[in-house]
């Protein structure tokens, strides 16, 4: 098996005829309802380009024509460059990558157990944790640095996932400032801003706040951004139930509708600028209103969005791999298969939040990650699906077999074991009597020893010296201007 | 016969039915009942059933909300009535809720300002993106007892701290509790910046403003 050529794309929820009526609903939406942008330049530039704008309410009315000639300007497959090009993520078509997830604060100390504020410390051990995970394809901003100063810890955090992983990054900037430094630190890593076109070395991401609202900061940022053709992911994270409507399909449509309003500006902005189509969505626990991260819904919402962005031709940003558990039980073990089984088959080219998330994306842990990668191994296996050839379907061997032998003598078997059979590597297989021989450990502390292996044993590739130290400049530059 | 309509009172809140709520309201003030034994026997102890519901996990956010219209529409009928008589509605206290700068994200402070008005609180919402200045200036102005703060990006929570640190600036720390809530905020965050009270979710926060109220 490749981890590096996943496929989905055979997991379906919407019927080809729902999915054009989500289209033609979503530009309704936009057109009769509109979307409020809190920024006078965005409003300026959809109102030169034909939309109706109130400025007092900032509403903004998007005609059809002007929505889906947008789209027709966006690149169907997108290019993100890693450091090591053999890890480069090519977000396209039914292509499937996995990795973790945005910005928890809490961390489950490795090795006391318990829990803490996350620190800068983690970001540089996790982002080395994920680069010797064999399933985790991308570093995504997944542990915010509390104790560096707030006003730049998303540059911090970066520079310890460029410094510790050779992987592709991405972060969810913390200000304009900060949208702008994070490309700033890609084409430093990418050598230039002409290599960074070739490679763009990053792509950052900015959500609408549902239902309908464009935000000042991401708006000022998607415009500085599509300036620079700075690959981005447009999105929304609508909440069934609270911040969406209840029903999935309500949702969907939510979201199809604020992600267009985003992409449409990025276009108008710079035509044909890189963007994924992001759905981050869930529901709400209506009876407490709390986000429900770990919820099964949010795996057939993925799956919707996906099949949504399949049609309009755009690489996808999608979710899966979350529990509301507060620790590795199997709570945790259900919610996150569920989820990442559906979102994977959809289809999903860039799936975040795929390991270490816990409690409503607010805590995460090193034994998560390593057991995640495990759960990731397994639906990397599902992907790849059933492979019917005349070899396959061994009926030589059969037949040289006949009744009442076995297969394990045979050269096929050898040559088709390692092909056809996911090994787990973390996963105990053995009796109760092996397994307590071996000390009858508890998955948690199987994951937290291999955690420990990783950190003390795996090297990364140093970044060239002059590129670490221009990074470093960049975050004190940033300090200096934007005060701490 | 009095208990009759109060009991209607109740049942047409718990039952989510303004109309049949106001209803009861007109027929109540029209047989000359005290409205203020209307507000307190009828709509306070619905909405407080309805409170102690959710709080068990036996309800709907929307069923907590369509209870609170069906109570306003009843309120909305008596409180005239009892304002006019010189009366007026009993508070359990006054609170201020504020998202603060930098942070567009309402729902949560959506969420606690429903429960703190079914809790019999008034609330006064000031919305989202709002600076220290604004928020001190609406507590003074409003006169309230609590200032609830809400943050749901970690790059927002200093703003809490800023206006923790403009309160004892002006002198008027003393004059009011102050709760703290939102996803990434914690128990020692709140401690760390000083305020009165950590609500870790909507529920929590109306328990902990009683508390700190004496109620």
């Amino acid at each position: 098996m490749d981890p590096w050529n996943l496929k989905g794309g055979k997991f379906t929820v919407l019927a080809q005829e729902e999915i054009e009526e989500i289209h033609q609903r979503a530009l309704d939406v936009l057109q009769e309802v509109g979307c409020f942008f809190e920024h006078e330049e965005a409003l300026a530039i959809l109102k030169k380009h034909g939309a109706l704008v109130d400025h007092s309410s900032r509403i903004a009315k998007l005609p059809r024509n002007m929505v889906e000639g947008a789209l027709r300007l966006c690149p169907s497959s997108m290019l993100l460059a890693a450091r090591d090009p053999k890890r480069d993520i090519h977000a396209e078509g039914d292509r499937v990558y996995f990795g973790p997830g945005t910005l928890p604060i809490k961390v489950r100390d490795l090795e006391t157990g318990a829990v803490r504020m996350g620190t800068l410390k983690d970001c540089e051990d996790f982002a080395r944790l994920i680069d010797a995970l064999e399933f985790i394809h991308f570093f995504k901003a997944m542990i915010t640095p509390c104790d560096v100063n707030q006003k730049v810890a998303e540059l911090y955090m970066v520079n310890a996932a460029y410094n510790n992983t050779t992987k592709q990054i991405s972060s969810t900037p913390f200000s304009v400032q900060g949208a702008l430094d994070l490309y700033r630190m890609g084409v430093v890593v990418a050598g230039g801003e002409d290599a960074f076109k070739q490679r763009p070395m990053i792509i950052i991401n900015m959500l609408a706040v549902s239902p309908l609202q464009w935000g000042k900061s991401n708006l000022e940022a998607i415009i500085a951004l599509a300036r620079v053709g700075c690959p981005m992911i447009i999105g929304s994270e609508p909440q069934g139930g609270t911040t969406g409507p209840a029903p999935l399909v309500g949702q969907v449509l939510l979201n199809v509708a604020e992600t267009l309003a985003g992409i449409t500006l990025a276009q108008l902005v710079q035509p044909t600028v890189p963007v994924m189509w992001g759905n981050v969505g869930s529901i709400s626990d209506m009876r407490s209103g709390l986000f429900a991260s770990g919820a099964v819904e949010l795996g057939l919402i993925n799956a919707a969005a996906n099949q949504m962005a399949k049609f309009y031709r755009l690489p996808t940003y999608s979710t899966g791999g979350m529990s509301d558990s507060k620790v590795s039980d199997a709570q945790a073990g259900v919610e996150k298969s569920l989820q990442i089984l559906m979102t994977a088959l959809a289809g999903g080219n860039y799936i975040h939040d795929a390991a270490g998330l816990m409690e409503s994306c607010l805590l995460t842990s090193y034994e998560q990650y390593v057991i995640d990668n495990e759960m990731l191994g397994m639906v990397s296996r599902v992907l790849e699906g059933i492979r019917v050839t005349s070899e396959t379907l061994s009926f030589d061997q059969i037949k040289e077999v006949g009744p009442r032998g076995n297969f394990m003598g045979l050269r096929h078997t050898l040559d088709h074991v390692r092909g056809e059979h996911y090994l787990p590597r973390l996963f105990d297989r053995n009796t109760y009597d092996s397994w307590e021989a071996r000390g009858a450990k508890d998955i948690r502390e199987v994951a937290r020893e291999r955690a420990r292996e990783i950190l003390s044993t795996h090297e990364v590739e140093p970044l060239p010296g002059e590129v670490k130290e221009e990074l470093n400049a960049l975050i004190r530059k940033a300090e200096e201007t934007y005060g701490r | 016969m009095s208990e009759i309509i109060i009991v209607q009172l109740r049942d047409a809140i718990v039952n989510l039915d303004p109309d049949k709520a106001k209803e009861m309201a007109h027929r109540g003030v029209d047989e000359g009942f005290d409205p203020l034994d209307m507000i307190n026997e009828g709509i306070r102890s619905a909405l407080d059933r309805m409170g102690e519901r959710f709080a068990s996990g036996d309800l709907f956010l929307p069923e907590l909300m369509l209870s609170a219209k069906a109570a306003d529409a009843a309120v909305g009928v008596l409180e005239p009535e009892l304002l006019s008589r010189g009366g007026s509605a009993e508070r359990i206290g006054k609170v201020l809720l504020a998202t603060v700068k930098g942070d567009i994200h309402d729902i949560g402070k959506n969420i606690v300002a429903l429960l703190m008005k079914a809790a019999g609180f008034e609330v006064v919402d000031i919305g989202v993106d709002k600076a220290g200045e604004e928020i001190v200036a609406a507590a003074k102005e409003n006169r309230v007892d609590v200032i609830g703060l809400s943050a749901l990006l970690t790059t927002t929570m200093p703003g809490m701290k800023e206006m923790m640190e403009l309160l004892q600036e002006s002198g008027v720390r003393d004059q009011y509790k102050v709760i703290v809530g939102g996803a990434p905020i914690t128990q020692e965050f709140a401690e760390m910046i000083g305020a009165d009270g950590y609500g870790a979710d909507a529920t929590r926060a109306v328990d902990v403003t009683k508390k700190l109220l004496g109620r």
